[in-house]
């Protein structure tokens, strides 16, 4: 069975790359991985011990946002292919990358949430296209 | 993202590196599974681009040989597509289009209606090394429709 990974972060474009996952897996007969990456905010200086987030409350809302989106999406618990979700820490790319060593298809939104103006291509998606193993689909918000 | 499953519509753009079949299976995967036909399209080199020269000023010999070019281009391509047809079911049109690539192809998606275009990562100008073509890299950043890049990257 071949294996389809998709990466979200709750952003308008990466909702329409796991749309199109889903609706390609299941037209493959192929399995779904949908994976979220999130990484510790850069601070300029140490919050006071005790209102310290650790990194379970960080994976814990991730996964949070995950069910969330894969709920809202439509891509349902009853789908009629292998849906397995990832939470993964670190850069997004990376994360991504790790993911997909041994997936069909990766697939990417064209922009995140990161990235600034002017950047058309979401750096996250321009960094899986330079290196992934398997093709990478980019999928534009219509 | 609104297109159903049936209504792809595929491009696949191809040249005749060793590339291509990694290319055209990624196509015809999305069209086998959407059930749906594959536009296999080559772009090709438009004339020889002489600066300073009025066309009438090129040569004679350099037209025809660049005819003798583009009639085996798209000899090849209508081969291909027909052994494709034959082999996979998938119905395969063979087109081969002068002009710029990213522009070609751009336009090539409107004209078709297409749904998906599959190409390398690799780009036609620039340098080989650069592992995000400028093709591609154009095609990603204009498209409005799902763009799927095959790596130069051998499995």
């Amino acid at each position: 069975m071949g294996k389809i990974v998709v990466g979200v972060d709750g952003s308008a474009g990466s909702r329409d790359a796991l749309r199109w996952a889903f609706a390609e897996a299941k037209l493959r007969g192929a399995s779904l991985e949908v994976v979220i990456v999130w990484q510790y905010p850069i601070t300029a200086s140490l919050p006071t011990f005790g209102a310290m987030i650790t990194p379970q409350d960080f994976a814990t809302d991730a996964r949070t946002e995950l069910l969330a989106i894969i709920a809202a999406e439509g891509v349902s618990a009853e789908a009629p292919i292998p849906v397995s979700t990832l939470v993964a820490e670190g850069n997004a790319a990376r994360a991504l990358l790790d993911a997909s060593e041994d997936a069909d298809l990766l697939v990417v939104g064209s922009r995140g949430h990161g990235g600034f103006t002017g950047v058309l291509v979401g750096s996250v998606s321009q960094q899986c296209v330079n290196h992934a193993k398997c093709p990478v689909v980019v999928v534009h918000p219509n | 993202m609104t297109s159903s499953p049936s209504e792809y519509t595929v491009i696949a753009a191809v040249d005749f590196s060793d590339h291509g079949e990694q290319i055209i299976r990624e196509g015809l995967l999305l069209a086998r599974a959407a059930g749906s036909s594959l536009h296999l399209i080559h772009v090709a080199a438009g004339e020889p681009a002489l600066a300073g020269y009025d066309k009438e000023d090129i040569s004679p010999f350099t037209r025809s040989a660049r005819a003798g070019e583009l009639t085996d281009e798209h000899r090849k391509v209508r081969e291909l597509a027909a052994t494709l047809t034959d082999t996979t079911g998938v119905d395969v049109h063979p087109l081969v289009i002068m002009g710029p690539a990213s522009e070609t192809l751009l336009s090539a998606i409107d004209e078709l209606k297409a749904t998906h275009i599959v190409l390398g990562t690799h780009g036609h100008g620039g340098m080989h090394h650069l592992m995000f073509g400028s093709v591609a890299q154009e095609l990603v950043r204009r498209s409005n429709v799902p763009v799927l890049l095959v790596p130069v990257v051998k499995r």
